[in-house]
């Protein structure tokens, strides 16, 4: 996890969880940050297939679909020095990346002598890990706002000097540059400037919000059954489908029982020469050829 | 498991369970295709049932009002409720029967995973939506379920993995089913139906 202010972070690290963004195929470095959490929602959403009836029927002809779960969160990213605004600034703007979609190179160039690009299809490699809501599933990022609240105030640049030579006979060093580099050097208590200190930086032209308020909607895909029976229950219709002995889709702890249909059983492993159909030909999205193993993980294939 | 597994309100000495179970303000959601069932202290902020007429209605010159021809009547149902936690164990037993009540969106799945069918909800516990004046339920088509933290009321953090929220909102929208009629029913309308 990037800095954060030490008041922030040993209060986290003892009793929240951070908002943590990974991806599946290792395309970046995870990230991660607490927030201060303002709203959260889910939308779970059953798609039904609704035919209208003839005149004077009472009932429609209903087929169910699908069901979709869709998670819009908002948060602020508070800041008590130079530093901690830089981070959250960076933190948004690897969010804001996530939007976007995938794409390749090609080893060819157009007729300009620009680079060809490929579009790979959807970013839905992600992965989103917030506690025991969203546990480390694989997110399809559809919104990212990003308002910093002008009227909290900035951190601003100071280009005041200091002395009347720099620490190497040069010349002197402005308010911002001292605080810039005291804080990436000596930072603390004791040392030459405190966390909450560090108030001007030297990047002229520059400001950094003191609050960020930030919003993201992401829909959250499944990567095991979801359902009742399935082909993890086999002869068990009436228990959960993924059949791993966990609460689903929200966490209870790891020492809270589970109810007993979401209890797990062995799944005996299919006869010989036989394969699931999802793990013999698995499912190709956007070029890529997504195949569900013995442990019903899916693997993505060569 | 053979038997549907039936899922009660939490009571202890200091949450709102014991208040509801003296007065029965219990809300119990069914999963018609598995027979599960979920109940909840009924603490309803808002509900809404409407009735409409789906119709298309055509206009002729000089003809007074329009030609109405009606294929049915719609039924949507808006609920809203709280689940609060006064505890670790309370605020646990609730999420599970959120967990609960959300995994009712899901369908019955074949061997191969392909969902089988999906599942009405037969909603029952609240006397202003029920099927006739003895029935005090009405199945319903549920299209949406949103669960929403309400983050001002305080959080319970009994471990930096697990937050459970002091108060939950929970808001279903609905299609009401119209139920079975017996075979000599003058119409296929039940004849208390609806009932408030």
């Amino acid at each position: 996890m990037s800095y954060q202010f030490s008041d922030i972070k040993s209060l986290g690290d003892k009793s929240y969880f951070g908002l943590s963004i990974s991806n599946a195929e290792g395309k970046f470095a995870p990230f991660s940050r607490y927030v201060f959490l303002t709203d959260y929602a889910e939308d779970f959403e059953a798609v039904w297939s609704i035919e209208p009836g003839g005149n004077g029927r009472i009932d429609k002809d209903y087929d169910y679909v699908s069901t979709n779960r869709k998670a819009n969160l908002s948060f602020k990213l508070p800041a008590k020095n130079v530093a901690e605004a830089k981070e959250n600034l960076d933190f948004c703007s690897k969010l804001a990346k996530t939007v976007y979609g995938s794409y390749s190179r090609e080893d060819e160039l157009t007729i300009f002598g620009n680079s060809r690009y490929r579009y790979n299809g959807a970013n839905i490699t992600n992965k989103v890990k917030f506690g025991n809501l969203i546990r480390n599933e694989l997110c399809f990022f559809t919104d990212f706002s990003f308002t910093p609240n002008i009227d909290a105030g900035v951190f601003e640049y100071n280009g005041q000097e200091i002395g009347l030579v720099g620490p190497n006979g040069g010349p002197p060093r402005t308010v911002g540059q001292t605080q810039t580099s005291h804080f990436s050097n000596d930072k603390g208590p004791d040392g030459l400037i405190s966390e909450t200190g560090y108030v001007y930086h030297d990047n002229k032209g520059d400001v950094y919000p003191k609050e960020v308020s930030v919003t993201i909607s992401v829909i959250v895909l499944h990567n095991y059954p979801l359902g009742f029976g399935g082909p993890r229950r086999p002869g068990k219709p009436l228990k959960w489908a993924e059949n791993k002995n966990r609460d689903w889709p929200h966490g209870t702890g790891p020492t809270y029982p589970v109810p007993s249909y979401m209890s797990s059983n062995p799944v005996p492993p299919p006869p010989d020469g036989e394969r699931r159909r999802d793990e013999a030909e698995g499912v190709e999205i956007d070029g890529k050829k997504y195949m569900v193993d013995g442990n019903g993980n899916i693997t993505i294939a060569d | 498991m053979t038997t549907p597994y039936s899922r009660p309100i939490y009571i202890d000495a200091v949450g709102i369970g014991g208040f509801a179970a003296a007065r029965e303000y219990i809300l119990t959601f069914t999963h018609i295709e598995t027979g599960h069932s979920v109940s909840f202290p009924a603490a309803i902020q808002s509900f809404s049932d409407t009735h409409t007429a789906e119709i298309s209605d055509k206009v002729f010159a000089d003809r007074m009002d329009p030609l109405i021809s009606q294929a049915s009547t719609g039924r949507k149902i808006s609920l809203t409720f709280k689940v609060l936690n006064a505890s670790v164990k309370e605020a646990r037993h609730n999420e599970q029967s959120i967990n609960m009540l959300i995994q009712m969106m899901y369908p019955k799945l074949r061997a191969n995973g392909k969902a089988s069918i999906g599942s009405f909800i037969k909603i029952s516990g609240f006397n202003m939506l029920k099927d006739s004046p003895t029935e005090k339920s009405a199945t319903c088509l549920v299209n949406k379920i949103n669960y929403s933290l309400n983050i001002d009321e305080g959080f319970i953090t009994p471990n930096t993995e697990e937050c459970h929220p002091v108060s939950i909102t929970i808001n279903l929208s609905a299609e009401a089913i119209v139920p079975d009629v017996p075979k000599d029913s003058p119409s296929p309308i039940p004849t208390n139906y609806p009932s408030y």
